[in-house]
């Protein structure tokens, strides 16, 4: 009956004469008549006879009936325990029902209370009643009724510990009446599906049928709850006839869900010691049961049990083989199986060996291998090389893959980088999964939080996170909306994190680690390599600060040798040197040295003139040739002897570009690392000069697309040097920038705020000769002269004198007070030009500000008579404003710097005073 | 109605799948705990026979599936119910958050007359494993608090070291009795008799009802 309103019209009547009949039986209990309460009872139940409801409302009235009945069985325990009246009379009277199904109800009901008084086997009533019960074929009802047998006999079965064993009966007669009420449910379900009927109401039936399937379900349950029932009296006596029944009813939906039920509703103990013949019952469903949803969940649950104790798997069950040979069978005797389906039942079988067997990588190994010999067989093929998939791999595939790829991700980490097939099975996915995985990958290394000190670990794992680093084979990157942006940010964010987890106690090894880092980041798509390579840079800086650091033990080592050997021989500086060049031509012979580490270096072979090539050649040709090599190592023991040697203060661009270009073009193949020597305590094969190159050539590869993260990246490179006392080679990366500057910026913001860089870096690097200094501060000054807008050039030249007057007093050639004035002055004289908008103003109080500055440093150059001329300048010229919030700013600004000129004047008065010269000024 | 008749109480233990409400009743019902685990699929029910203030009383305890896919024929069992135990694991909170979406399902299906005073008891499940506790005892209170005029009674047990599970049940089983006692849940005013109208015996009733089945 479909109608809704009709329905609940007939289930509103059936409820209302329910209540009606339950009425007049309480009150017949009340007045203890008993046969007026049967009358009444059977009234009742006639209700339940009805054809007009649902399963559903068939149910709620069913319930109803239920709740009424436990009046009438209290009234028939109550009758029997104190008016003394025997079972046996109450169960005839019950037989006197003409009614079958309100009868076979109320046999049900004495029956229980029968038990109950224990006044005959337990085992006689419940084998009569379901004797009774074969009467009601009729499916529905047949199933409620045999679901209200299970409902009253709940807690009256013989069973171990319970009072109705022994006279009553054992735990296997209950055996044999739960299973026959099973089986006999069963059967009256399976028989719904043949049920003629209009074609238009086979779906709602079907439905309804499915909505009956818990009275089936129940009886496992109650199965389930007997306590006399272990593990081997179940794989025994219980799961045969179960899997029998099961198997042999050839009815769909009863084997998908009934071996459902038959896994959740027994313990995980009794799964693991019937494993095989459950696995045989699995293979035996239909074609049609989706036998996959079946396995996962058995897997599922066995393996978080197992996963919780490890010692419940039983010695002698290989459950792994078990499972695995189920699935191959089903496999192969299924051709209709889909690829996903394929795949997800190796999703659990992993997920299951990852719980049950930790550590066995080759079933690991085993279950990713069978699906990618199950994707070869369906006609995929992996994408290597960039070649689009022939055919498109289907979602729920792609989405089973990604689940089986990161099981193993999840337990192993980078482990899955020793998992031969594991990438293979990788390359069948399409781009984007690939990035998925990848991207998980990362995480689970990050989340470990361990170093990364593997050479071939990082090769590897650089090598499979290839998805995140290049462009799509198709080529369709767009740089997309905010979101997509985001996820990019936070893919770079991923790589940079994970290049700052390597690292080595090795020196050689490290460095090796980094250069196979810089050969699969350099492969990036070239929007990428501006984040990923800059971590990367940092790391060798690092790396060339340690190397340093063990060098100059070295060599003070060495030294100390030296003086000794000095002492004893009266040895010249002729003979130092000799034995420098030895030293060095020793290195270079080891083949480690790499002296092609740019101009700079060669400058100073050029000079000391003693290379075999000299600095032409070393120019032209660098990248790395023996020739050079021989040329530079000289110049590093020059560095150490303390000899300086003025390098050509050649206009900035030109010799060391030439020089850089090389070095560039030929390193963008850079030579692969030789492998490790296994020698015990071998020499450091690679120098932090070595490092110095990697860094000169890493960034320069970055430069044309790059030029102000790279011209950062050579400020920050020649700081590093500079630091580790290599002059020469921070001389070349200041040029580097330079020529980048020249070249390649030519937005004018950009130009400031790289002149600003590099002012400050100048500043901070310590070690220039004076000439090298001097070149690189008047180069930079003459670049702030030539901006583009007056004020940016007045304001950078005015930054500028900052290079000619060192805060380090002792800092030789680093103070020169007239470059400082004329720095200055030259300012002014800019400032004076911009009068648009009071601007000028504006940049004089800045200049005076600096005067201020320079006069406390006592250059003698600036005189108090130049700052109380400014003053006046700028009074006149503030004064010539009309009043604006512009004017009050500058006034603002003004009187605070003269204020501080006032405090100064009155400490003037103070003998010790160190701005005694303010007293000259006059403001 | 005879006094000397039991009182018949129904009472229904909700909560998500895992928490233990079987555990529960098994360790009220027959002192025995197992470790077990057996899902319930549909409803299952224990009986209980005890004495609260000299009065007989019959329990009849429902246990409920917590995974849904196992309730297909709905839970009209709800029903009659006059109290209602919901059960949450201490050490999961997702199991607390499903607290009110079972306590609404619950007033939803069974309807009671007076939903806002009808009797619910909180447990909070497996105090033996303390140290994995993630619900707080004072979250458990301010969630009893928040529903309606008169705070839930809120109990913390542990059904597999029987801590507190008899007193959590004596407590549902006294607010179920005066559940009962204020409210029947069902009134049934029969229908007026006609004296000429008697009751026929039903042995001669419906001789034509019982030609099927």
């Amino acid at each position: 009956m479909e109608d809704p309103a009709a329905q609940q019209r007939a289930l509103a009547e059936g409820n209302k004469r329910v209540m009606q009949e339950a009425f007049l039986m309480k009150r017949a209990t009340d007045a203890s008549d008993t046969k007026s309460a049967f009358t009444h009872a059977g009234n009742m139940l006639k209700e339940l006879k009805t054809t007009q409801l649902s399963p559903r409302n068939y149910y709620e009235l069913y319930m109803k009936v239920l709740d009424e009945l436990r009046h009438l069985e209290d009234f028939f325990t109550s009758q029997n325990r104190q008016a003394r009246q025997p079972m046996v009379g109450l169960y005839e009277q019950a037989q006197a029902c003409t009614m079958v199904l309100p009868r076979l109800y109320l046999l049900n009901t004495v029956g229980a209370c029968y038990i109950l008084s224990q006044e005959a086997p337990a085992r006689d009533i419940l084998k009569d009643l379901l004797e009774m019960t074969k009467g009601v074929q009729h499916p529905m009802r047949g199933l409620f009724l045999r679901n209200y047998f299970s409902h009253v006999t709940r807690d009256k079965l013989p069973d171990a510990g319970s009072p109705y064993e022994g006279d009553g009966g054992s735990v296997d007669d209950s055996v044999e009446f739960v299973l026959e009420n099973f089986v006999e449910a069963n059967k009256l379900w399976v028989r719904m599906h043949g049920q003629k009927g209009p074609s238009k109401d086979k779906k709602r039936r079907e439905r309804e049928r499915k909505d009956l399937r818990l009275l089936v379900g129940t009886n496992l349950v109650r199965l389930s709850q007997l306590e006399g029932v272990d593990g081997a009296k179940y794989k025994t006596d219980i799961l045969p006839p179960i899997l029998e029944q099961v198997v042999g009813c050839k009815d769909t939906i009863a084997q998908s869900y009934l071996m459902d039920c038959l896994i959740q509703v027994f313990p995980d103990e009794f799964h693991l010691a019937s494993l095989e013949a459950f696995l045989d019952g699995v293979c035996r469903l239909k074609e049609k049961v989706r036998v996959r949803p079946v396995l996962e969940s058995l897997m599922e649950r066995i393996g978080n049990y197992v996963g919780e104790h490890p010692d419940a798997l039983p010695k002698d069950v290989d459950a792994f083989r078990l499972l695995n040979d189920c699935v191959t069978r089903l496999v192969s005797e299924r051709p209709k199986l889909e690829l996903s389906e394929i795949i997800l039942m190796q999703v659990a079988l992993l997920q299951f060996a990852s719980q049950c067997y930790p550590g066995r990588l080759e079933y690991i190994n085993h279950c990713i291998g069978v699906c990618g010999r199950a994707m070869v067989s369906r006609g995929f093929e992996p994408l290597t090389g960039g070649r689009p998939a022939r055919r498109d791999l289907p979602l729920e595939c792609i989405e089973a893959l990604l689940r089986l790829l990161s099981i193993p991700l999840k337990s192993l980490g980078l482990g899955v980088l020793s998992l031969a097939e594991y990438i293979d099975l990788l390359h069948f996915l399409p781009w984007e999964s690939q990035k998925q995985v990848s991207l998980e990958l990362l995480r689970s290394v990050l989340s470990k939080e361990s170093a990364l000190s593997d050479l071939d670990c990082v090769d590897r794992l650089l090598g499979m996170i290839a998805p995140i680093l290049k462009d799509p084979p198709n080529g369709e990157r767009g740089d997309g909306d905010a979101a997509m942006q985001a996820a990019q940010e936070e893919e770079r964010r991923l790589v940079a994190r994970v290049v700052h987890l390597m690292r080595n106690e090795d020196t050689d090894c490290y460095f090796r680690m980094l250069v196979v880092a810089r050969r699969h980041l350099g492969q990036g798509s070239p929007s990428q390599v501006q984040y990923t390579l800059v971590p990367l840079v940092f790391r060798a800086l690092g790396l060339a600060r340690t190397i340093r650091a063990a060098e100059v033990a070295d060599e003070e080592q060495a030294a100390a040798a030296e003086t000794a050997a000095a002492a004893a021989a009266a040895a010249s500086a002729a003979t130092a040197k000799a034995e420098a060049e030895a030293r060095a031509t020793a290195d270079a012979a080891e083949g480690g040295v790499n002296g092609g580490s740019g101009g700079g270096a060669d400058d100073d072979g050029d000079a000391d003139g003693d290379a075999t090539n000299g600095g032409e050649n070393g120019k032209e040709g660098e990248g790395g040739s023996d020739e050079t090599e021989a040329a530079a190592a000289p110049a590093e023991g020059d560095e150490d002897s303390g000899e300086t040697v003025a390098p050509a203060p050649a206009p900035a661009g030109e010799s060391p570009a030439t020089g850089a270009e090389g070095a560039g073009d030929d390193e963008g193949a850079f030579p692969p690392v030789p492998p490790a020597a296994a020698a015990v305590a071998r020499p450091r094969q690679f120098s932090s000069r070595k490092v110095y190159q990697f860094l000169h050539e890493i960034v320069t590869a970055m430069a044309p697309l790059h030029p102000w993260v790279s011209l950062s990246l050579f400020l920050q490179c020649a700081i590093g040097a500079d630091r580790t006392g290599f002059k020469a080679i921070a001389y070349e990366f200041f040029s580097q920038a330079f020529i980048l500057y020249e070249d390649e910026l030519s937005d004018s913001k950009a130009q400031v705020r790289a002149l600003v860089s590099m002012a400050g870096t100048l500043l901070s690097c310590e070690g220039f000769d004076p000439v090298d200094y001097d070149a690189l501060a008047t180069k930079t000054a003459q670049y702030a002269a030539k901006l583009l807008k007056k004020p940016d050039q007045c304001r950078m030249v005015t930054l500028c004198s900052h290079l000619f007057w060192s805060p380090d007093e002792a800092a030789p050639g680093r103070r020169d007070a007239r470059r400082v004035l004329e720095c200055l002055q030259r300012s002014l004289k800019i400032a004076d030009v911009c009068i648009a908008g009071g601007v000028n103003a504006q940049l004089f109080i800045e200049i005076l500000n600096h005067y201020v500055f320079f006069f406390e440093a006592d250059n003698p150059e600036i005189a108090g008579r130049y700052i109380s001329g400014l003053v006046a300048l700028i009074h006149e010229h503030v004064d010539s404003l009309d009043p604006s919030d512009a004017r009050t700013e500058m006034e603002r600004y003004l009187n605070n710097t003269l204020d501080h000129i006032r405090r100064k004047k009155e400490q003037a008065d103070l003998p010790e005073s160190l701005g005694k010269n303010f007293a000259w000024v006059t403001i | 109605m005879a006094s000397r008749r039991r009182a018949l109480l129904k009472i229904i233990i909700l909560g998500d799948s895992g928490v233990g409400k079987t555990s529960l009743m098994n360790q009220y019902v027959n002192k025995r705990f197992s470790n077990q685990y057996k899902a319930t699929i549909g409803a299952d029910f224990l009986t209980k026979d005890t004495v609260i203030d000299d009065k007989l009383v019959t329990l009849q305890i429902w246990d409920t599936a917590g995974q849904e896919r196992f309730q297909s024929l709905g839970v009209a069992f709800y029903r009659g119910a006059e109290a209602c135990v919901l059960v949450y694991d201490i050490t999961n909170p997702k199991s607390f958050e499903q607290l009110d979406s079972w306590r609404e399902e619950f007033l939803h299906q069974a309807a009671p007359m007076d939903p806002d005073n009808f009797p619910f008891v909180l447990i909070g499940n497996k105090v033996d494993r303390e140290s994995e506790r993630r619900v707080s005892r004072q979250r458990a209170l301010q969630w009893c608090k928040s529903k309606g005029s008169t705070p839930i009674s809120y109990i913390e047990t542990s059904a597999k070291e029987a801590v507190k599970v008899e007193g959590a049940f004596l407590e549902v089983v006294q607010m179920a009795l005066i559940n009962s006692a204020q409210q029947p849940p069902e009134i049934y005013v029969p229908e007026p008799i006609t004296l000429s109208q008697a009751q026929t015996p039903y042995q001669s009733q419906s001789s034509v009802d019982s030609m099927c089945c």
